[in-house]
């Protein structure tokens, strides 16, 4: 039975796969630092590019990754027009701790929390960080995960790219 | 326009609906009565309970009470069996230590062990006549009753009858089995020598540790190999079956001491001096393609 | 019955993707985890396994189109890796499921991840790293009438390993944006109200005991957000649940309840953060039997998740029978161009949490007792001490190619109620750690970072059994970006009160990155440890070998 199910399921991936490859964002809500629950789709950034990073408070590459980014980040914004959106994966543990600790380190990036990973889980995401990068149409292009020291070199490439 | 009203509806009926289950019990917790199956047969269906267990595991305790309680309620009806597998709470002491030096592990208790894979279920853990076979058979000590009520509704389709002539470490055992109906399948039958009233060292939880703790049903040995001989595989009703073990237990418990010092993580050996008047025999039968113990009998080995 | 209707809804709906209007997607995610196990008897890793390498994998696949989306996951456990649970075994599809969104109607069939409020008395989520799924099988209907009102139902059985439990789940939600609701504009203040009720129904076949078959659980809760202020309050409570023992105090009558309170300031430059939560008797299961694959409801411990390893060697574990908990953090900037700030500024974290009994003990409540009381839900004084953890945390840009992050920690931890072991065996461990994290930029994308750890533990004096002792780490970690990552580690447990048990766990990895693909190889032994979910926690074995890691999104 499960064999069958899984045949079927590959056939149909198979013979559709010629179709676009191109991923959307999914319909799926977030909760904003109110605690209020927005859409992803309703996401724009004016046909400038968004890039979104998942993260958590308890994710130390994460917070390197976003602190790092966070000292050049106006001068992203003015030459590239580039948005960041950061979501935390951080569950009823810490989710209280996200507000304070963004407004302590001052980022002025867009803050969503993601308490049951549902947008990761519809967007592929297994481990944090994961960042991904989307065009003026709302695809993402480029996706990348983990940090290493100078990553955000190559993230401001990508962004620099698709933003001519 | 019309679908979304009326789903809304519903799920607020659901809702409402909701609200309405559940059950608040005020009082009295026992029942008045129990309900005890009857049978239609000369031989009532028993049922055996396996005990994984261990004499340094803080919870096993309370699952050794669980099964005492089913016992009380239920008679001779419930058969009990306390396996000690290898395991981090099975380990002795040296036996020039002062505690917990006693070797309750067996060569067919590990065996089983081995098979329906117990001790990664955490212990205490048990099988209620191996119900479940292959994933649902690790019942956590509060799932047991439910299963031994539901099997002993059942008919007994086997009939097993004991005799024991040993006397002063030898003897023979005669285990007879009457068939109760046509069947066209595969059984095995297991014959066990298990050992009350044991004194040793055991943790509990709440009490620490327990130098004088009362250890039951431990299994002690298999006389015919840890899944037992086939016995039949198409039955008539009424089909008689008999055969006789010999018993020496000399030799059995010096089986178990070698398996200790030769096989098993700091074994001590100290798995002798049984005493037969606290000794039971315990033979069952089981299905070999469900492993499914179908029935289960249980005589003291010396009589009186 | 239920696998052909699937499949037959999976066939046709993939006819009816080959419409043009929206483009079909098919996106997912693999990994794979293997490690080899060599006998080592110097580290105590003496059984051997027959396998000699263990497997864990999965895969994700999503599809859709438009308003529908579809999905399965594969799971391979051929065997679980040892620090997992040996209970998943085999391989099979145990996550399936299709959702339609039609006039702002979402309806989930198949397997959910559902959380209600905080997780209080709902939550079915997963976590492979901790080896914990206990996803819902069966309907979900979320629904938003007018603007501002959220409500959800669920309806199903909750998974445990490749099989689903016994007892039938039937819950609710709805949540009440109260300025949408309302209409206003959008302000400064926001109040959110939420109430959720879940039940279990599971026959009772016990002779002697009465046993409820309908056990459910309520919670209200309130989010108040308030310019720089933000409460949250929540209060769950659970009816009778016995766990259907035929010992007569084995079965515990009595309600269960739990509070949490949460406040926090949060400015530009500070942040404050105060959690608490007391619970009794509020473990809520999928089965009345007490086993952890059943735990539906989420109580998440107050203490500071540590990602340092000596800082995490003693991890605290909610008990959902009873525990007082609060957590406090203040996050603090120091400004750049300040005395104590830098040329970058300093950042400052420090953390208090502590979590002890509750008085009085856990509510409970049967024939021949009775024990509910009405316990202070705040009350720390003369209560057993379970955990406590007061730490600082400082973090510093020297210059352009050194960053610094230094943690200084005071920690107690009471093994014999954390770990489940005898009252007295172990008593309470007291430990002093602090961590020394540096990382150097040698040039562009190559940067060395190396971490010094050390452990100073005291055991309980008034007990017989001894903690590991000291320990010492270090690490080194040499990374090009945007590829590469090299690591070697050591853990030397030199203050062991065993001689035997004075050893060095050594370990070394290397990491290949691109783009959504990881690779990682790694080498060594691992220390035998203790891994804590949900309140519930396991030993894990040590072990030495080769590990393989592989990652990959699409």
């Amino acid at each position: 039975m499960k064999k069958l199910i899984l045949s079927i399921f590959a056939i149909s991936l198979f013979t559709l796969s010629s179709y676009s490859q191109n991923k959307n964002l999914p319909s799926v809500k977030v909760k904003d630092l109110k605690g209020k629950l927005v859409n992803i789709q309703s996401l724009e950034n004016d046909g400038n590019p968004i890039v979104i990073s998942f993260w958590a408070t308890w994710c130390k590459p994460c917070k390197k990754e976003l602190n790092t980014i966070a000292e050049v980040y106006e001068d992203w914004q003015e030459d590239t027009g580039v948005k960041l959106v950061a979501i935390s994966i951080d569950d009823s543990r810490s989710a209280s701790k996200v507000k304070p600790y963004v407004n302590a380190s001052g980022w002025e990036y867009e803050i969503y929390i993601d308490a049951n990973r549902e947008l990761a889980r519809s967007m592929g995401v297994s481990t944090v960080p994961h960042t991904f990068l989307l065009n003026s149409n709302g695809k993402v292009v480029w996706e990348h995960k983990g940090y290493i020291d100078g990553d955000e070199d190559e993230l401001l490439e990508q962004i620099e790219h698709i933003s001519k | 326009m019309k679908n979304t009203k009326l789903v809304f509806g519903l799920l607020v009926s659901v809702i409402v609906f909701n609200f309405s289950a559940c059950d608040v019990i005020e009082g009295d917790y026992m029942t008045s009565g129990i309900i005890t199956p009857t049978d239609t047969n000369a031989f009532t269906k028993k049922v055996l309970i396996e005990d994984f267990t261990g004499h340094r595991c803080p919870n096993c305790p309370a699952a050794a009470n669980e099964l005492q309680a089913l016992q009380d309620v239920y008679g001779d009806k419930v058969i009990g069996i306390a396996i000690h597998p290898h395991s981090n709470f099975s380990v002795p002491n040296p036996i020039t230590s002062n505690q917990y030096t006693y070797e309750f592990r067996t060569q067919a208790g590990d065996n089983i062990d081995d098979v329906f894979e117990m001790t990664d279920a955490g212990l205490p853990v048990g099988m209620v006549n191996r119900i479940g076979y292959s994933s649902t058979h690790q019942l956590a000590k509060e799932e047991w009753s439910s299963v031994v009520q539901t099997e002993l509704e059942k008919d007994a389709i086997f009939g097993i009858t004991l005799n024991s002539n040993v006397i002063n470490e030898n003897g023979t055992i005669t285990v007879n089995i009457e068939t109760l109906c046509d069947l066209n399948e595969t059984y095995n039958l297991v014959v066990c020598l298990t050992e009350n009233n044991i004194i040793e060292w055991q943790t509990d939880n709440t009490a620490g540790d327990i130098n004088d703790y009362e250890h039951n049903h431990v299994l002690r040995t298999i006389l015919n190999s840890t899944f037992g001989e086939t016995f039949g595989n198409n039955f008539t009703e009424g089909d008689i079956w008999e055969k006789n073990y010999s018993v020496n237990i000399a030799d059995l418990e010096n089986q178990n001491e070698y398996y200790s010092l030769n096989t098993l993580f700091m074994g001590n050996g100290n798995c002798k001096e049984w005493i037969e008047d606290n000794m039971e025999i315990v033979v069952y039968v089981y299905n070999t393609s469900s492993y499914e113990i179908v029935q289960v009998e249980q005589i003291h080995l010396i009589n009186h | 019955m239920k696998k052909i209707l699937f499949s037959i809804i999976l066939f046709t709906s993939s006819f009816t993707l080959f419409s043009q209007d929206s483009p079909l997607e098919i996106i997912g995610n693999f990994e794979l985890n293997m490690q080899s196990y060599s006998i080592d008897s110097a580290i105590g890793a003496v059984e051997p396994t027959p396998e000699r390498v263990l497997n864990n994998a999965y895969l994700n696949l999503l599809i859709s189109k438009g308003n529908f989306t579809g999905g399965l996951r594969y799971e391979s456990y051929l065997n679980a890796l040892k620090d997992y649970d040996p209970q998943y075994k085999g391989n099979g599809i145990p996550y399936r499921f299709a959702t339609y969104t039609s006039d702002g109607l979402e309806v989930t069939v198949g397997n959910y991840y559902e959380q209600f409020g905080s997780g209080l008395i709902f939550r079915t989520y997963e976590d492979k790293g901790l080896g914990l799924d206990n996803a819902m099988d069966g309907i979900r209907l979320k629904y938003s009438p007018v603007s501002g009102l959220y409500l959800k139902g669920i309806i199903g059985q909750s998974r445990t390993y490749f099989d689903y439990s016994e007892g039938i789940i039937r819950g609710a939600d709805a949540e009440f944006i109260v300025d949408e609701l309302l209409g206003l504009e959008e302000q400064s203040s926001c109040a959110i109200l939420g109430a959720s009720f879940v039940s279990r129904f599971q026959s009772d076949n016990n002779p002697s005991f009465v046993l409820p078959e309908n056990v459910a659980a309520f919670s209200t809760r309130l989010n108040l957000s308030f310019g720089n202020i933000n409460y949250y309050g929540e209060y769950a409570h659970k009816i009778n649940d016995p766990v259907g023992s035929m010992v007569q105090s084995g079965n515990n009558y009595a309600n269960g309840k739990a509070i949490v309170n949460n406040l926090t300031y949060s400015q530009k430059g500070l942040g404050i953060t105060f959690e608490s939560h007391f619970v009794d008797h509020m473990e809520f299961r999928s089965e009345r039997a007490q086993k952890k694959e059943y735990i539906i409801n989420y109580i998440p411990t107050l203490s500071k998740q540590h990602t340092y390893s000596l800082l995490a060697l003693y991890p605290c574990a909610t008990q959902s029978e009873g525990e007082f908990g609060f957590n406090t953090n203040i996050f603090y900037k120091i400004p750049r161009k300040t005395v104590l700030g830098g040329k970058y500024g300093t950042k400052l974290n420090l953390n208090f949490a502590r979590t002890n009994s509750i008085q009085g003990g856990t509510s409970f409540l049967n024939d021949i007792d009775s024990l509910t009381h009405n316990a202070p839900i705040f009350k720390i004084k003369g209560e057993t001490l379970y955990f406590s953890d007061f730490n600082l945390e400082v973090n510093k840009k020297i210059n352009k190619s050194i960053k610094l992050n230094l943690v200084l920690a005071q920690q107690t931890y009471n093994k014999d109620i954390l770990e489940g072991k005898p009252i007295g065996e172990y008593g309470i461990i007291k430990s002093t750690i602090a961590v020394a994290d540096v990382s150097y930029k040698i040039k562009k994308g190559h940067t060395i970072r190396m971490e010094l750890q050390t452990l100073i533990s005291e055991d309980d004096p008034n007990t017989t059994e001894h903690g590991d002792g000291n320990w010492h780490m270090i690490l080194t970690e040499y990374t090009i970006s945007p590829n590469w990552f090299f690591a070697i580690q050591d853990m030397y447990n030199y203050g062991n009160y065993y001689e035997s048990k004075r050893l060095h766990y050594v370990n070394t990895s290397v990491g290949f990155l691109k783009g959504a693909n990881r690779f990682a190889i790694g080498y060594g032994k691992k220390r035998a440890g203790i891994f804590c979910v949900g309140g519930v926690c396991k030993e894990v074995p040590s072990s030495n070998g080769f590990s393989l890691n592989i990652s990959s999104s699409f």
